[in-house]
């Protein structure tokens, strides 16, 4: 433990400065308060069903907003308050969603397309959505994100984040159709409305979780990976939507269900990661590479940047998407793949190019940390165990062995005792990168933990 | 010696190269907005409003085989049936190249007479909306009906505008 009064480095936060709990809170007021005022504005003055349903819909957002403050504290308390106030988060969140999807079906889709059309269509979605969180979550090869976080950032893009934008875009569609010429221009101004203001609703979701949950906000993969969740929640939603609207339209020509299909196919497979995923993955880039940089001024220009690039991304895809004409032929359907590919298939390469760098970047910094606290040897970590904690693949070898050897109990014992070996590391790197601000004996208390955790394995 | 030995190599961080990368990508992002820009001012050109304003008579029910109209002026249609937009071509002055057009929900043209000279397009009062190939019935949602004027082939301004509901039932 020579190094550690050297490690002593955190980085306390200057006098006068608002906390990072105070920002989050100021941004969360200002949200909600845009959303009620925008809301009530939307219904006295437009009256039109997405503005019935954005004012009925603030039940469903207070909901959220209720239960993510309730499943946040809940991690301050003691485990016995914990899972008692976990429930009541996690039930207010479950009500939140039912109540937004019941909404959408009495207010939109009940009249046309009924609400077992609904109903199918989000049934339809939950599989592919599913596939697409785990594989989101599984890309953190070092540190998964917990699922409790993931799931808020995708309900957040799922129920908050379409109920901002559904005021939002109503007012900017009647105000541009009432003033510009139909055509391309309006076609622009409409995707600068939709990158603009689904960018922010969504990327609202990353800012405070990067404001509030700092100990599971690591570094640029934990922020694509949060960003993704959350693109995937809006998509889920969006989907549903389309799909729904369009069988609505279709189905008097006894094409619905194709229509349906179709949307289904075009969003949950084709688009699944090449669209909202994508442009809300840039978001998570920038405030996790914000995350990791020295000076306020930088921190400031790469969040902005994150945004600037999901807007540029999602406007793209919709004020062009034109020039791209699909023709009814078989040819059609290789086109539709190509069209994704080539519009939005370049700006997923750079956010995968950006994860791979993070992920390969995360690997060799822990690795690090590993050798010098097996150098000290504090016990947490043995030199031996240097080489496997730093290999995701020799980590699941080894918990395989366990598994063969002592059960699921000797397996869940050992991966609890390698995610503490990792927390330890982490909080390791960021103290030397002087991007902590919690005190030092939390350092201290993680290594205690590790070796308990490291007793009951052996025993 | 003494200040070459004080020279220190500069620590390499990682987190740098991300963010410059970043910047890169952010160059990129300007570039399509500003593209997305171009594209919008040209075809909403500043200065071009003349204060020339056009009278679409009315929207009513129209019958395609005989291709008149009929009833009032509505605002709602079921979406079995047909309508079209009827517009005084002499409100307008004679030196302007004009168009009508009908933009469904999906903002697709559903229908239009011109270009030309309001003069050219006088036997030509009665636009009607045409129902999409391989579809039975117009597809639901807003309508809007434009009367623009024309500048080198671009639509640059809104003479007149209205917007009629098409309904799902």
């Amino acid at each position: 433990m020579n190094a550690t009064p050297s490690l002593r480095a955190a980085n306390p936060r200057p006098r006068g400065r608002p906390s990072r709990y105070g920002v989050a809170i100021a941004i969360a007021a200002v949200v909600l308060a845009v959303l009620v005022a925008s809301s009530i504005l939307d219904y006295v003055f437009l009256d039109t069903i997405p503005a019935r349903i954005s004012l009925y819909g603030l039940a469903a957002v207070a909901l959220v907003a209720l239960g993510t403050y309730i499943v946040v504290r809940a991690f301050d308390r003691d485990p016995a308050a914990r899972r008692r106030q976990l429930i009541r988060g996690g039930v207010l969140l479950g009500l939140a969603f039912l109540l937004w999807l019941l909404l959408i079906d009495v207010f939109v889709f009940t009249g046309s397309a009924g609400p077992s059309v609904a109903a199918i269509s989000a049934l339809a979605c939950l599989p592919t959505t599913a596939f697409g969180l785990f594989v989101v979550r599984r890309l953190d090869r070092n540190e998964k994100e917990p699922w409790r976080l993931v799931l808020v950032a995708f309900a957040w893009g799922a129920i908050v984040a379409t109920s901002m934008v559904i005021w939002g875009e109503s007012l900017w569609s009647s105000v541009a159709q009432a003033a510009l010429v139909p055509g391309p221009g309006l076609d622009a101004s409409t995707a600068f409305s939709a990158g603009l203001l689904e960018e922010l609703a969504k990327g609202i979701a990353v800012l405070l979780l990067f404001l509030v949950m700092r100990n599971e906000f690591d570094d640029v993969v934990d922020g694509i990976i949060y960003g993704a969740a959350v693109g995937l929640g809006f998509n889920f939603m969006e989907s549903i939507a389309y799909m729904t609207n369009l069988y609505a339209i279709f189905s008097p020509e006894g094409v619905g269900g194709f229509a349906a299909g179709f949307q289904w196919y075009a969003r949950q497979v084709l688009g699944l990661f090449f669209g909202h995923a994508t442009y809300t993955a840039f978001i998570g880039a920038g405030i996790g590479i914000a995350r990791q940089l020295p000076g306020r001024r930088r921190k400031v220009i790469a969040i902005a940047s994150g945004f600037l690039i999901a807007i540029a991304a999602h406007f793209s895809w919709d004020a062009w998407l034109a020039f791209f004409p699909i023709e009814g032929s078989a040819l059609g359907l290789v086109e539709i793949h190509l069209r994704t590919l080539i519009m939005t298939g370049p700006f997923t390469a750079a956010v995968i190019a950006l994860l791979l760098s993070g992920i390969h970047y995360e690997g060799q910094a822990l690795a690090e940390q590993f050798r010098r606290e097996a150098a000290e040897g504090g016990g947490a970590i043995m030199p031996a165990e240097v080489a496997i904690l730093s290999s995701p693949w020799q980590r699941l070898t080894h918990r395989m062995k366990a598994l063969s050897r002592g059960g699921i109990r000797a397996y869940m014992r050992l991966a609890r005792l390698q995610t503490a070996q990792l927390d330890l590391a982490m909080e390791r790197w960021h103290r030397e990168r002087q991007e902590i601000d919690t005190p030092f004996e939390a350092e201290g208390e993680l290594r205690r933990h590790v070796i308990e955790l490291r007793r009951i394995a052996a025993a | 010696m003494d200040r070459l030995a004080a020279v220190r190599p500069a620590t390499y961080d990682p987190v740098r190269t991300l963010f410059r990368t970043l910047l890169i990508f952010d160059v990129v992002a300007i570039l399509v907005l500003a593209v997305g820009l171009g594209e919008f001012v040209y075809f909403e050109q500043p200065g071009q409003s003349t204060g020339v304003k056009a009278t679409i008579v009315g929207v009513y029910q129209y019958d395609p085989i005989s291709r008149t109209t009929s009833g009032p002026d509505r605002s709602t249609f079921g979406r079995a049936q047909q309508l079209a937009a009827v517009v005084d071509w002499t409100s307008l002055p004679p030196n302007i190249t004009v168009d009508a057009r009908w933009y469904d929900s999906f903002e697709a043209i559903v229908g239009h007479v011109g270009p030309g000279m309001p003069a050219q397009l006088a036997d030509q009062t009665t636009i009607p909306v045409g129902v999409p190939t391989g579809l039975k019935y117009n597809l639901p949602g807003h309508y809007l009906f434009v009367v623009e004027r024309l500048a080198n082939g671009v639509p640059v301004e809104v003479l007149a505008r209205r917007i009629v509901l098409v309904e799902r039932s």
